[in-house]
């Protein structure tokens, strides 16, 4: 399982005087499952079609199972299953139809999980897909990229359109297919998701690789967000930790924000000292992670 | 030959209308203008011919006066709807793929880009026959009902030079097709290119040019130099064939190696 499913090399791609990708350098083990996070816009869409052939890099290079990406893309293809972030799929086709047609293009019989994974993804294979809700088309999208049972797995803002219940179910799909040796590339903006996840994540930032960490690594170093308010006023002093960041607060110093990366239970325990009227404590958002904790 | 089974599948609708539309047509319009040909609609014939509408039609009064000049003239127009239908079909064969967004999923399977391409151009070129078929049919019935006597050898001639002329805005239309995938208006566009190739046609028998005859496929195929003739001017068939090729090949290394268009 260390043989290296995706590797990129240098990969960069521009739109004209538009910034798409640059400079792209990481691999993927087989097996593993891979996230891949940025805000929106930060080329993470750009990344992916250039590894599925659909666009021509820049620049630089990509292979998957060792083979190129870009002379190589219908060979490649056929071990993987692609999800694209926006739904592609013919409208006036009926659910079944789509689905037939990727087993079609595939060569294969996936009647029996095509089935399997409908019914535990709840979706109505009968309904034209033009008459599908977003998430319902999204379905379509995981159960076809699913169905031919591919030794990889991309998949591009997955969830967008799911409801909680159905996430999970997809999620446990995921972790099954995973755990049977499926490598997945998983990109999302939702950091929350990509640490229930994923083995590793990368982390794409205005086109360029911010930086790669194992989950686990992540979790440990992560930063909370604390917001509070006291009855009285909170002296910058008062705190005395390690691991505050980007302190901000009000004219009058009753109420505070900060960034924290550092032991939870000393923050809880200086919390108990004050007179709180509100406190908050949350994961920092993606954008606060770029900014605090790679900036 | 699965990509080619799904886009005819895709396309039935569309190809039949316009293969019924185009045979009852034909069907119902012959015998209609073969009515004019009594003793009073000469007259209008010959009050014609005194203005440029026969020269740049391409066809003399005593030529439109007869059987098949009749169907050859009805046909000349048929052709302005026919490339509409082969432009537009050649067009929107690819670029149906980004503006509905479904390029992503077509792209990303187990077939490479010179599969696609031959599968949605046979596709294109099997619609066109399939319309042509039907239209010559429809000819030949109403030829053979409303009509006897008729030289079959031209007649078929004419009722090909229409699926030629599709054909050939069909190849034309896979290049713009492919060259402009984000077009969200191909039936503008063809019957805009359409319109303008029949304005060609028409000026340059107005001012007797031949030079620009060549740019417009509706000078290759007159009916009243068919007729004249026995065949096709073979200067003309071999300048269609070689721009179709053109168009082709233009189409077919462009859509090799360009960025797929997505919808956002």
């Amino acid at each position: 399982m260390s043989e290296q499913a995706i590797v990129l090399n240098q990969l960069t791609k521009h739109y004209g005087t538009h910034r798409g990708i640059n400079d792209l350098s990481f691999s993927v083990n087989e097996g593993e499952f891979f996230g891949f996070i940025g805000p929106n816009g930060a080329g993470k869409s750009t990344t992916i079609r250039t590894l599925m052939g659909l666009i021509h890099p820049s620049g630089g290079n990509a292979s998957i199972f060792g083979l190129d990406c870009q002379t190589k893309a219908s060979v490649i293809a056929r071990d993987v299953g692609y999800l694209p972030s926006e739904n592609s799929y013919y409208e006036n086709m009926k659910v079944r139809d789509l689905l037939q047609y990727t087993a079609d293009l595939y060569g294969m019989d996936c009647e029996t999980k095509m089935y399997e994974l409908s019914e535990r993804l709840n979706l109505d294979l009968t309904r034209k897909i033009a008459d599908l809700s977003l998430g319902n088309k999204k379905k379509v999208g995981i159960v076809s990229a699913i169905m031919t049972s591919p030794k990889l797995l991309i998949m591009d803002e997955p969830t967008s359109g799911l409801d909680p219940l159905i996430q999970q179910a997809f999620y446990d799909i995921l972790k099954e297919e995973n755990s049977r040796g499926t490598t997945i590339f998983f990109s999302s903006h939702v950091l929350s998701e990509v640490q229930k996840l994923c083995d590793r994540v990368a982390i794409l930032k205005e086109g360029k690789l911010v930086g790669i960490q194992s989950i686990k690594e992540l979790r440990e170093s992560g930063y909370k967000k604390v917001s509070l308010t006291a009855k009285t006023t909170i002296p910058r002093d008062f705190w005395g930790l390690p691991g505050i960041a980007n302190y901000t607060e009000s004219p009058d110093k009753t109420s505070v924000s900060f960034m924290y990366n550092g032991n939870i239970t000393a923050i809880i325990d200086k919390l108990h000292l004050l007179h709180l009227d509100d406190v908050l404590l949350e994961e920092p958002s993606l954008e606060e992670i770029f900014m605090h904790y790679y900036a | 030959m699965v990509i080619l089974k799904y886009e005819l599948k895709r396309h039935r609708t569309y190809i039949l209308g316009w293969a019924i539309a185009l045979a009852l047509c034909i069907f119902l319009m012959t015998p209609t203008y073969y009515s004019f040909l009594d003793a009073a609609s000469v007259e209008l014939f010959e009050t014609m011919g005194t203005t440029d509408f026969y020269r740049s039609v391409g066809v003399s009064m005593e030529y439109l006066t007869s059987p098949l000049g009749i169907y050859g003239f009805l046909t000349s127009f048929f052709m302005i709807a026919s490339g509409i239908f082969g432009m537009h079909f050649g067009i929107s064969i690819h670029t149906r793929e980004c503006t509905e967004g479904t390029s992503e999923y077509l792209f990303t399977k187990p077939f490479p880009r010179k599969a696609i391409y031959w599968a949605k151009a046979l596709t294109v070129f099997v619609g066109v026959a399939i319309v042509g078929a039907a239209y010559l049919l429809a000819s030949l019935f109403a030829m053979a009902i409303f009509r006897s006597g008729t030289p079959w050898g031209e007649f078929f001639l004419i009722a090909l030079s229409l699926t030629l002329v599709t054909l050939f805005f069909a190849a034309m239309g896979l290049m713009v097709g492919v060259l402009f995938s984000r077009n969200r208006s191909p039936l503008l566009t063809a019957g805009l290119v359409v319109f303008v190739e029949y304005c060609i046609t028409s000026f340059s028998n107005i001012v007797s040019n031949r030079a620009i005859s060549f740019l417009s496929p509706y000078s290759f195929f007159g009916a009243a130099e068919i007729s004249k003739a026995g065949f096709y001017d073979l200067r003309y068939l071999g300048w269609c064939v070689l721009l179709f090729a053109l168009f082709l090949v233009l189409s077919y290394g462009v859509f090799l190696k360009k960025d797929i268009q997505f919808r956002s």
